[in-house]
């Protein structure tokens, strides 16, 4: 009885309901049609990033006096979280990455269209690679180090150069770029979305102008369609669209925060792969922060008599990672008996629920940087024009820290519990399989909340 | 063709990401530009390895306060130089040898439809 019931729960297949259009604003219409948009963002950011490249390399050796460790790991690093949950992947518009392989195509690209296998496994790619760097930052001491922050921005910039000479658009940015991937997990949770007008598309003659541009106007970046487009984690804001679209069929819309992860229709393991990665690899920076883990570090020398370093970390760094992952598979299988969707597809559509505790987790860990560190920045470029302030370099006291990590943890968590229930509710219609699916993955949400809370409940270390 | 493109890139990338990694390494081992390194010290009975995060008070653990910052910025940077002027190189001689064979097909269409 109780099986036949679940086999008739039919899935919500109702779309994303729209927000106020902001490109309704003339204002706001000008400026993103503007061929000044996105350029004036582009020139000053490439500029700032071509001065930190300069000075890892040419400025002190040492971490704490270096500016381009301060600019990047203590003022973009940590601001970085923040513009993907307030304006989604426009981050991705204006990076020098991108604006490097763009003018690389214009000069040598051969414009191959993207390998089947990096549109196959991309994002698998993206996953493996952020692991990666994360596990060299703290076996090479990348952070710590100007030099190894200077090789990290070279290798990526190797990798951007060979992307755009060889393959279309922004291939790169895409199926490869780490920082891609976490923002366009991060944009979902956005509370800006660019989408278009579908029954204005359906009557549009232009041939797909908004995907493959016009004479002057190039096409997509990031390969997306607008007109099929339903997700902000391949939209970088770039205005393309708007721009060589002829109907006015592009829409710019403010929506609630978290809104889009309440209506996916067609989830990946992949991407929640990607969001419970995320959740490891943010447990993992915190607690290397902590007093405890010196402590951990002898505890494991002693009971297993490994002494080497990188040894010691891969285990933990492993563990750490896999956490997250194993407990949603087992979250996942749990509920599945009970709504009778396999362990697979529990996993794929409720790893999205976690985001918004993975996006407070980040942030409130890096506005620690942000906030007890902040002041290096001016103290590190100020000296290179011969001022030799020194200080504190708390901009807030650490109390104040606390409080405000708790508060942007608490929204993460009702942030994730809320999703639970949309996505719950959205896909089972009956009250016994809402309860029986919420509450395991409630639990879930409540477990690594509590963990995260733990974590900053104690002092941690600083990076410069 | 296609085949010998992918397996130059994946060459080229692999050669220039194990140039990194050594050069990573060295930050690893001259952990904030060289200021403090850390060696294990092989007499003591448990020897962590290097690291950039670990307690410098650390039992088994020695530090060489005083050793020079040695960092290869002309050997990294000459190795990204020639990655990248190889690309540069290669990509631009694969455009126009493809640019070249498009014309050449345009042609040949253009002239069997005029002989029809």
């Amino acid at each position: 009885m109780n099986q036949r019931v679940l086999v008739e729960e039919i899935e919500d297949l109702s779309v994303e309901p729209k927000g106020r259009n902001l490109l309704k604003n003339k204002h706001v219409q000008s400026f993103m049609r503007s061929p000044w948009y996105p350029t004036t963002f582009q020139v000053p950011v490439a500029a700032v990033f071509g001065f930190i490249g300069y000075q890892l390399f040419a400025g002190p050796p040492s971490a704490h006096d270096n500016a381009g460790t301060a600019l990047m790991w203590v003022l973009w690093w940590p601001l970085i979280p923040i513009l993907f949950l307030l304006l989604g992947r426009f981050w991705c518009a204006i990076c020098p990455f991108a604006t490097l392989s763009d003018f690389v195509q214009k000069l040598v690209g051969v414009n191959r269209p993207v390998p089947v296998f990096l549109k196959k496994y991309g994002i698998w790619i993206i996953d493996a690679s952020f692991i990666a760097i994360t596990w060299a930052d703290h076996v090479f001491g990348i952070v710590a180090s100007p030099w190894g922050s200077g090789i990290l921005l070279l290798l990526i910039t190797f990798a951007v150069i060979v992307s755009g000479a060889f393959f279309q658009r922004r291939t790169f940015c895409r199926y490869l770029c780490f920082l891609g991937g976490l923002s366009g997990n991060y944009a979902r949770a956005g509370a800006l979305a660019l989408r278009a007008d579908t029954d204005i598309c359906a009557t549009c003659k232009s041939k797909a102008a908004c995907y493959n541009g016009t004479e002057k106007i190039a096409g997509c970046p990031l390969f997306s369609f607008p007109r099929t487009m339903d997700s902000n984690a391949n939209c970088n804001l770039c205005a393309n669209c708007i721009k060589s679209c002829p109907n006015d069929a592009i829409t710019l819309t403010i929506r609630k925060p978290t809104q889009e992860l309440w209506y996916l229709r067609a989830p990946k393991i992949e991407e929640s792969f990607l969001a419970m990665a995320i959740m490891g690899i943010v447990l993992i920076q915190n607690i290397t922060m902590l007093e405890v883990w010196d402590r951990l570090l002898e505890n494991v020398t002693r009971t297993t008599g490994i002494s080497n370093y990188a040894i010691i970390f891969t285990l933990v760094f492993a563990i750490g990672v896999s956490l997250p992952v194993g407990l949603l598979a087992i979250t996942a299988k749990v509920a599945g008996r009970k709504n009778m969707e396999s362990t697979r597809m529990n996993f794929a559509r409720f790893g999205y629920a976690l985001i918004p505790l993975d996006v407070a987790g980040h942030v409130a860990h890096n506005l620690f940087h942000l906030l007890a560190e902040g002041k290096s920045v001016f103290y590190t470029v100020t000296s290179l024009f011969g001022n030799d302030a020194s200080g504190s370099s708390a901009l807030v006291s650490n109390r104040t820290i606390q409080v405000l990590q708790f508060v942007i943890l608490a929204l993460g968590l009702y942030g994730s519990l809320y999703t639970v229930k949309r996505i719950t509710y959205r896909r089972f219609t009956h009250s016994q399989t809402r309860i029986a699916t919420f509450f395991p993955y409630a639990l879930l949400v409540g477990l690594l909340g509590a963990i995260n809370v733990g974590m900053f409940l104690f002092p941690m270390a600083h990076r410069m | 063709m296609k085949k010998r493109l992918f397996v130059g890139i994946l060459i080229i990338v692999a050669g220039v990401s194990i140039a990194g990694l050594l050069a990573l390494n060295r930050a690893g081992s001259d952990s904030a530009g060289g200021i403090r390194i850390m060696a294990a010290d092989k007499s003591a009975t448990s020897t962590p390895s290097t690291s950039a995060e670990m307690d410098p008070n650390m039992p088994g653990m020695t530090h060489i306060e005083s050793a020079p910052a040695r960092r290869p910025v002309s050997i990294v940077l000459g190795t990204f130089g020639f990655g990248v002027t190889t690309v540069f190189i290669w990509a631009g001689l694969t455009r126009r040898r493809e640019r070249r064979e498009s014309e050449a097909r345009k042609k040949a269409s253009l002239a069997r439809r005029q002989s029809k």
